[in-house]
């Protein structure tokens, strides 16, 4: 099976599978009965991750594997001669974008599974539509992965925003659930337009958007090389980059829900929880995270950049734990420590530390997922109830659900030897020894913010662990919660495993483990090489982070915090919590209300925006453009065709003249211009 | 004087095309019965025959002693004509058949028709052009006579011939006196002579054309013919008339862009800008108040003739000869199996009477299209690509054959028509999409689902896989249209 | 030669033509007997009546008739041209014709086949 050719054409029906069985679930999904549409999605998913891991043996192989590519669709030339736009298909599987690829497949593949199960309980049509939407997320996702341009990932992300604003608003008859779907949009869509300024700027520096074109344009330039050509000539190289890259962070800010732009993601969490699993911890959210690492070369050109991820990413995670302190949600906490999770990610990318980013989303796509799923799990069990504080005592009721839950829990704690332990250590350690060019203190301060906000993780996911399954069932419904469904536990119990078993990736460069010291970053080193040239001089490497008491405090401070949650939940302090929000009852209120974000933005955006449209629909639309415009020229123009008809009324001898009369006009011009 | 076997060796398509027509002629008298599947079968093979045969048969050059030139332009119009029979024929199929009207002549005629297109996109001469106009032109007025009965379709065909007699009355008297100016009429030849007899005679020669590209102001008889005649033919007259005609009045007009003095070179391009422009105005004005689905395809196909003449301008300038030329082919490409889709959708739809002498008035009918996404979901869908592709939005075929006549254009400098050509393009938009918006937002009046024809339905599902196929993946194809836009001159 | 003394013998036939048009007609209104009658003042059409509906019925069958004339005609204006030249187009001019009458041989097996040489 290590035929390139083989992995290449298995590259399109990649994103041509799950599109299939998307179409097929789509046009005639109703009437083939919930058996076939499961049989059709997941048999599109299995082949899907079967045809990933055929590709991924070539890439393990050390072979990249292109498609496409060459091929232009379409190619504008600009004044200059150089593309101004410059659009091809071209798939592109390197050691990332395979991870990426197998991770999407892989977790897709469950979740598929695991939503057999838990959409059960829908109709026919509803059922069908799920997995339709389900397919086509997938083949969007893969779209963004394996794109070889910006221009195609952008496809994909748009793809992705799609499926997720429908799924959201899966329920949409809830209006509730479809403002949901629609703030998730509208939120993106401003991420997107910063995207499409990045975009647009690289287009117009490089004049290609394609990623190893890109990446061989800026080879053997620095910072200070100046633009001679495009919209930018008289730029210096890093200028023009550091607004293109932090347009794409933008996009970045959207997508994966940092700040300002996270708001939409704990709204995300009235679609099915299958799809708060899928695509609202484990895939989608984390493409920011991908595009920074695939464009890891543009953005360590980009050192102001870099700091503004980093410092975001770190923002973000503290802010987020904060929240997630006082939600009682399930669903929402595990939202929040999302967005959370996921700023540490970008702590990572953005401190250059990029194989740690990558990998912190691995383990979170693992561990993540099988929170989410046994919380999915749980809500079954619960009658869709989701609040903790109903819940208790089920760890009896539930025990593959809890164990699962527990064992992901301590994975997102970060409690030793689990994987979410040396990922998230392996980005603090990274960005303690970071050397940003621009601020070189950015990387102390990430590492602060990022070591508070880990003991805010180990609280709250605690917190959330120990109320839900600990104690005495505090409701009627949790003594009568019953365990799922096995195509459900047995999915949460590969995903449990998995968590763990992914420590292998993450183990640090000592002496202790031989060569699976830092397996993973050695193995990402080729696709972060020349960021990480740019960053630490040609052939330099980062700092060996090999120092003992990073990992020392790490792990202390997710243990004392996950004690503390103990102790406040379980233990003897459990009076404290509601002594704590009685004692400042305003600042909880403030906690619940998640700092009242959403009322600010309705405020100083949403209230500005609203107004503004008002203004512009009753004078600029509904006068300038629907009166002068929209029907004043269709009507100019109906009635001009009216007149020009009267020129075709039928009659043989009138269409006889006009063509003698037209022919001499056409003579009479030649001759009059030509002839002399 | 041997023999040219070479000579005829190269007009094999046409051979394939005109012996297959006197086979189903034959058949017709002698194999007739009620089942007559076998005629749109072996129409459609001898258009792949035919196909295959131009593709294959190398680029022999100029045969004939000049008067015909088989290159690679040449066999790029003949693959268009045979894909736009093929697809007419099985369009053709499935209508006659529903009307119990499926004759061999229809295909017959039809194949003689495309054998004239086929010379016609060969013709450097100027009496070789004429014969081969003659040749697609009583075949195409006798196809849109094809059914006799009821008032519709021979008015159609009767104004077709008159006209069409007409304009062909001016195209010979055209090549009369350019002959009398040149001594000869051959292109070759007629680009050394000059003097007004010459431009005159080009003149009438290029009106003669411009009525079979249906180019404002000789448009006049394209409404009544196409919303006339039957509607399979009208595919076939849309999608091969105005490719062989496009065909043959590109090669004209490299000679007439090359005549001295440079003024009367200059003054053929003014000529066909003006007309191009009146045509992309005109064609989508009109078509904006047509209800009737039928006509303002008609107009549609008329406003394509003004896109198509910006590319044809577009080849007066030296620089942009070869992105022109190869945008023309391109677009006739996807313009071809796009038309030919739309109006199979439409024959699908069309309201019959009781009888055939019945013509319900309303039978092409925006309403027809309304609520056909929920009862016929794969047909409209069809629609709606075929009519995203006529507006020219990407993905597909038609978006792509428009960015290519407007960069030429521009890169022509005739800024003015890419300008117009992209704002009436949008103009466009609006009447396909009302189109989308019927079958997509309105709900259905009656429950009647048109006509179903496995014949039709292959036919669309090609027609959409080229549309979308080329609109994606358009290199191959237009690669080689820039391989046959060097036109030995 | 002056252009003028190449078109001398057009010239000629067009003079010869006129002088023998003008003689006839003017010959017969000389010398021919005038007795008219209705029917004689009539337009000629051929034995059809000259006034009344437009639309009226005509046989069709004449139509047809008319058009297998004029095809068979056209053919025999091609031969004569070409039999006087055979000796010069040699084999390749035989075989265009050869083609041309194979096809026009289809031609009639089809019309009458389809029974158009049938009157009734």
């Amino acid at each position: 099976m290590d035929n390139p050719t083989v992995a290449q054409s298995g590259l399109w029906l990649l994103i041509l599978l799950p599109l299939a069985g998307a179409l097929v679930n789509g046009l005639v999904g109703r009437k083939l009965g919930k058996a076939n549409v499961a049989l059709i999605a997941i048999g599109a998913m299995v082949a899907a991750f079967l045809s990933a891991l055929v590709v991924y043996v070539q890439v393990l192989a050390g072979r990249n594997v292109a498609s496409g590519g060459s091929e232009n669709w379409f190619h504008v030339l600009g004044p200059d001669g150089r593309a101004m736009v410059s659009i091809a298909w071209g798939l592109w599987v390197d050691r990332l974008s395979g991870t990426l690829l197998l991770v999407v497949t892989g977790v897709g593949l469950l979740i598929h599974v695991y939503s057999t199960s838990y959409m059960s309980h829908e109709d026919d049509a509803g059922y069908a539509r799920f997995f339709t939407y389900l397919n086509l997320f997938v083949a969007a996702m893969l779209t963004l992965v394996l794109g070889d341009s910006l221009v195609l990932t952008f496809v994909g992300w748009e793809g992705v925003g799609l499926c997720s604003y429908l799924l959201i608003g899966f329920w949409y008859t809830d209006e509730q659930k479809a403002f949901c779907g629609r703030k998730a949009f509208v939120t993106n869509r401003i991420g997107d337009f910063g995207f499409l300024i990045g975009v647009f700027t690289i287009l117009s520096i490089f004049g290609t958007a394609n990623y190893g074109q890109l990446a061989a344009a800026v080879k053997g330039h620095g910072v200070d090389t100046l633009l001679t050509a495009g919209a930018f000539a008289g730029w210096t190289l890093g200028r023009a980059l550091t607004l293109a890259t932090l347009g794409l962070f933008v996009g970045c800010c959207g997508k994966s829900a940092q700040l300002p732009l996270y708001v939409w993601l704990p709204d995300a969490m009235a679609g099915p929880t299958p799809v708060s699993a899928l695509i609202h911890a484990a895939t989608m959210v984390t493409a920011g995270v991908y595009l920074v690492a695939r464009t890891s070369f543009l953005f360590a050109l980009a050192p102001a950049t870099m700091a503004t991820v980093c410092l975001v990413g770190a923002l973000t995670a503290v802010f987020a734990a904060a929240i997630a302190f006082f939600q009682n949600d399930i669903k929402k906490v595990l939202a929040y420590s999302t967005v959370s999770q996921l700023g540490f990610m970008f702590i990572g990318v953005g401190a250059g530390v990029y194989f740690a980013g990558v990998m912190h989303l691995v383990t979170h796509a693992f561990f993540k997922a099988c929170l989410f799923l046994g919380a999915g799990s749980v809500m079954h069990g619960m009658h869709e109830d989701t609040d903790i504080r109903n819940m208790g005592g089920l760890k009896d009721k539930m025990p593959h659900t809890r164990m699962t839950f527990l064992i992901a829990t301590m994975a997102i704690t970060g409690i030793v030897p689990l994987s979410g332990f040396f990922s998230k250590d392996a980005i603090l350690a990274g960005a303690l020894n970071s050397e940003n060019a621009a601020f070189p203190a950015v990387g102390k301060i990430a590492y602060v913010l990022g070591t508070i906000a880990a003991a805010g993780t180990a609280f709250y996911m605690m917190r959330c662990y120990f109320l839900t399954f600990s104690g005495k069932p505090r409701t009627k419904v949790a003594e009568h919660a019953h365990e799922s469904s096995p195509a459900m536990t047995g999915v949460l119990w590969i995903l449990a495993v998995l968590s763990v078993v992914a420590l292998l990736l993450g183990l640090p460069r000592f002496e202790i483990f031989g060569r699976w010291g830092e397996v993973f970053g050695d193995y990402m080193h080729p696709v972060f090489a020349q960021a990480l040239g740019i960053l630490h001089g040609e052939g330099g490497e980062a700092a060996e982070h090999v120092a003992l008491w990073p990992f020392a405090v790490a792990w202390g401070v997710a243990l004392a915090s996950g004690a503390l949650a103990w102790a406040m939940y379980v233990g003897n302090l459990r009076e404290v919590p509601g002594k704590l929000a009685r004692a400042f009852p305003g600042f909880y209120r403030f906690g619940v209300d998640k700092f009242r974000v959403d009322e600010l933005y309705d405020l100083f955006v949403v209230k500005f925006v609203k107004n503004g449209a008002w203004v512009l629909w009753k004078v600029v639309d509904r006068i300038v453009i629907e009166g002068i415009f929209v029907n004043g020229i269709p009507r100019v123009l109906a009635g001009l065709g009216r007149f020009f008809r009267l020129g075709q009324n039928g009659d043989l001898q009138r269409y006889a003249a006009v063509i003698a009369v037209a022919a001499a006009v056409v003579l009479w011009v030649v001759l009059g211009t030509g002839a002399r | 004087m041997n023999f040219p076997t070479q000579d005829f060796a190269a007009l094999a398509p046409v051979g394939i095309l005109s012996g297959g027509a006197l086979i189903l002629l034959l058949s017709e008298v002698f194999l007739a019965s009620t089942r007559r599947g076998y005629q749109a079968s072996l129409t459609v093979l001898f258009s792949i025959l035919a196909a295959v045969a131009a593709a294959g048969g190398g680029s022999p050059g100029v045969i004939f002693n000049g008067q015909a030139t088989v290159d690679a332009f040449s066999t790029f119009v003949t693959v268009i004509v045979c894909a736009g029979l093929a697809l007419s024929a099985l369009v053709g199929a499935g209508w006659l058949r529903a009307r119990q009207a499926e004759r061999g002549e229809f295909y017959a005629l039809a194949l003689f028709g495309a054998s004239g297109m086929a010379l016609l996109g060969s013709a450097t001469d100027l009496l070789f052009a004429f014969i081969s106009i003659e040749v697609m032109s009583i075949s195409t007025y006798a196809l849109a006579a094809y059914i006799r009965r009821g008032k519709k379709p021979a008015e159609a065909a009767f104004k077709y011939f008159i006209l069409g007699s007409f304009s062909s009355a001016l195209l010979l008297y055209g090549t009369a006196l350019v002959y009398g100016a040149a001594g000869s009429t051959l292109f070759a030849e007629i680009g050394r002579a000059q003097g007004p007899l010459l431009v005159v005679g080009l003149g009438l020669v290029a009106v003669g054309l411009s009525f079979k590209v249906a180019a404002v102001p000789f448009h006049v008889w394209t409404p009544d013919v196409y919303e006339g005649a039957p509607t399979p033919v009208t595919a076939f007259m849309a999608a091969g008339v105005k490719t062989a005609a496009f065909a043959v009045l590109t090669r004209l007009a490299l000679v007439a862009f090359q005549a001295t003095p440079a003024s009367a070179a200059n003054s053929f391009a003014w000529v066909l800008a003006a007309l191009a422009l009146v045509s992309m105005l005109f064609g989508n004005w009109l078509a904006l108040t047509q209800r009737s689905v039928k006509r303002m395809l008609a107009y549609s196909s008329i406003a394509h003739a003004g896109y198509l003449l910006v590319g044809v301008v577009a080849a007066a300038a030296a620089g942009a000869r070869e992105a022109a030329l190869s945008s023309i082919l391109f677009y006739l490409a996807s313009y071809t199996a796009t038309v030919v889709g739309a109006f199979a959708v439409v024959a699908v739809l069309e309201r019959r009477g009781r009888s055939l002498d019945e013509e319900p008035a309303d039978a092409w009918d925006l309403e027809r299209f309304a609520g056909l996404g929920r009862k016929r979901p794969g047909l409209a869908f069809a629609m709606a690509v075929f009519m995203v592709s006529l507006a020219g939005v990407p993905p597909t075929a038609g978006f792509i054959g428009k960015l290519l006549v407007f960069q030429a254009a521009i890169s022509a400098h005739a800024y003015g028509l890419a300008v117009v050509g992209m704002l009436t393009s949008a103009l466009g938009a609006y009447y396909y999409l009302r189109v989308v918006v019927y079958m997509y937002m309105r709900p259905a009046e009656d429950r009647e689902i048109g006509l179903i024809s496995p014949a039709i339905q292959v036919a669309l599902a090609l027609a959409v896989v080229a549309v979308i196929v080329l609109g994606v993946g358009p290199e191959t194809v237009s690669k080689l249209a820039r391989a046959a836009a060097a036109i030995g001159m | 030669m002056t252009p003028l003394q190449v078109y001398f013998p057009l010239a000629l036939v067009v003079i010869v033509s006129a002088i023998l048009a003008f003689l006839l007609v003017g010959l017969t209104n000389l010398l021919g007997p005038r007795r008219p009658s209705a029917v004689k003042s009539g337009v000629f059409e051929c034995g059809s009546d000259p006034v009344g509906d437009a639309h009226g019925g005509f046989g069709v069958k004449f139509y047809v008739v008319a058009l297998l004339f004029i095809v068979f005609d056209i053919e025999a204006v091609f031969i004569y041209p070409w039999a006087v030249l055979l000796k010069e187009l040699g084999w390749v001019g035989f075989a265009d014709m050869a083609l041309f009458a194979f096809t026009l041989v289809i031609g009639l097996i089809y019309v009458w086949k389809k029974g158009a040489l049938d009157w009734e």
